[in-house]
């Protein structure tokens, strides 16, 4: 009884008015202030020869800008960064650009339709199922691995 | 005057028919007059759209070298798919390559077999001239937009594309046109389900 009436009374005062800055708000995400990575990354099932595409997040919470300046795989020799657009008559085409920034205190979302990380000329099968190493070079910070699980079509 | 009867009977179930589908799915082009001669991914010649007739078919056009729009397009087609249940069996999916010099036969069937896609699939390709004539019909316009050497010496090129998808009813007509990689499933499956 003793211990109940403790509990009630701290849960009592848990609840004043005056406390709230210690309860965060539910949509508040609780993050680090100085991050960078990647996440998220995943690829698709893709015969060799073929082409496949990796998507991902790149979170930075830091102060500092970063830039994405090169990809690298095993799978392929070929690794361009590219953006989808729809162009002025609606036509759907990718475009390759040299970087991708990532300013500070941003992520960075790269997926279908949009900004995608894309692999030319596999030099083998990416299969369902599997993982694919990929390398990601920053101008700022240096090379980031990740994991890519390969994907299905719809995943 | 039996047959009076039965052919005023079949009037009136024609009309009813027709006057059940919503007003969003009216002809838009009836293919029937035109005839395009296909192979799928088995090889298999497939005379476009009279191999469709009886069943309505679902009409995507890709190209296999593309890595972003085009798998979401077969993703959503799949959606779709999943959407109908059943009803998928009824319906025919037919997946256009507009790449006939690298979209081969053999290229299809590896495409399918890496996404395992079922036997309700047919992925097609055909004569160059015969293929643009046909996406010219359907409202599909491509383009090559670059031409590159890889590090394995192979040219590589790529399309601007539409992202287009076409509902055909179970007569060879054109009913409704969505955007490929976006075509919300449930939609689509209920526009489906209107038709057969």
């Amino acid at each position: 009884m003793r211990t109940f009436l403790l509990a009630l009374a701290l849960l009592g005062a848990g609840c004043t008015a005056d406390d709230t800055t210690a309860v965060p708000e539910a949509e508040d995400p609780v993050v680090s202030d100085n991050y960078f990575g990647v996440s998220n990354a995943y690829t698709r099932a893709a015969p060799s020869g073929g082409v496949s595409a990796v998507f991902l997040q790149i979170e930075n919470t830091t102060a500092q800008p970063d830039t994405l300046v090169a990809v690298r795989t095993d799978a392929s020799d070929d690794v361009e960064m590219h953006e989808t657009i729809t162009t002025p008559d609606s036509l759907r085409r990718m475009q390759p650009t040299d970087a991708i920034p990532v300013p500070a205190g941003t992520t960075v979302t790269l997926e279908p339709g949009a900004l995608h990380i894309m692999l030319l000329d596999l030099t083998r099968d990416l299969t369902k199922g599997d993982t694919l190493l990929v390398e990601f070079e920053f101008s700022e910070r240096g090379t980031l691995i990740a994991r890519a699980p390969i994907q299905g079509l719809a995943p | 005057m039996t047959a009076r009867l039965g052919a005023a009977l079949a009037l009136i179930l024609l009309l009813a028919a027709c006057e059940s589908r919503p007003d969003h799915l009216a002809v838009e082009d009836d293919l029937g007059d035109a005839s395009w001669t296909l192979v799928d991914q088995d090889s298999t010649a497939f005379d476009f759209p009279a191999d469709l007739a009886g069943r309505p078919a679902y009409v995507t056009a890709v190209f296999t070298n593309c890595p972003d729009v085009c798998p979401m397009t077969m993703a959503q087609t799949q959606r779709v798919r999943e959407a109908l249940g059943p009803n998928a069996e009824a319906v025919a999916f037919v997946v256009l390559s507009f790449d006939p010099a690298r979209d081969t036969p053999a290229t299809l069937r590896r495409y399918a077999d890496v996404w395992d896609l079922g036997p309700g699939w047919r992925l097609a390709t055909g004569d160059t001239t015969v293929v643009a004539d046909l996406m010219a019909r359907l409202g599909v316009r491509y383009g090559v937009s670059r031409r590159d050497t890889l590090a394995s010496g192979r040219v590589y090129y790529d399309f601007s594309h539409t992202d287009k998808a076409l509902l055909i009813d179970a007569d060879g007509r054109v009913v409704e046109t969505y955007g490929g990689s976006a075509a919300p499933p449930e939609m689509v499956a209920d526009d489906v389900r209107a038709i057969l």
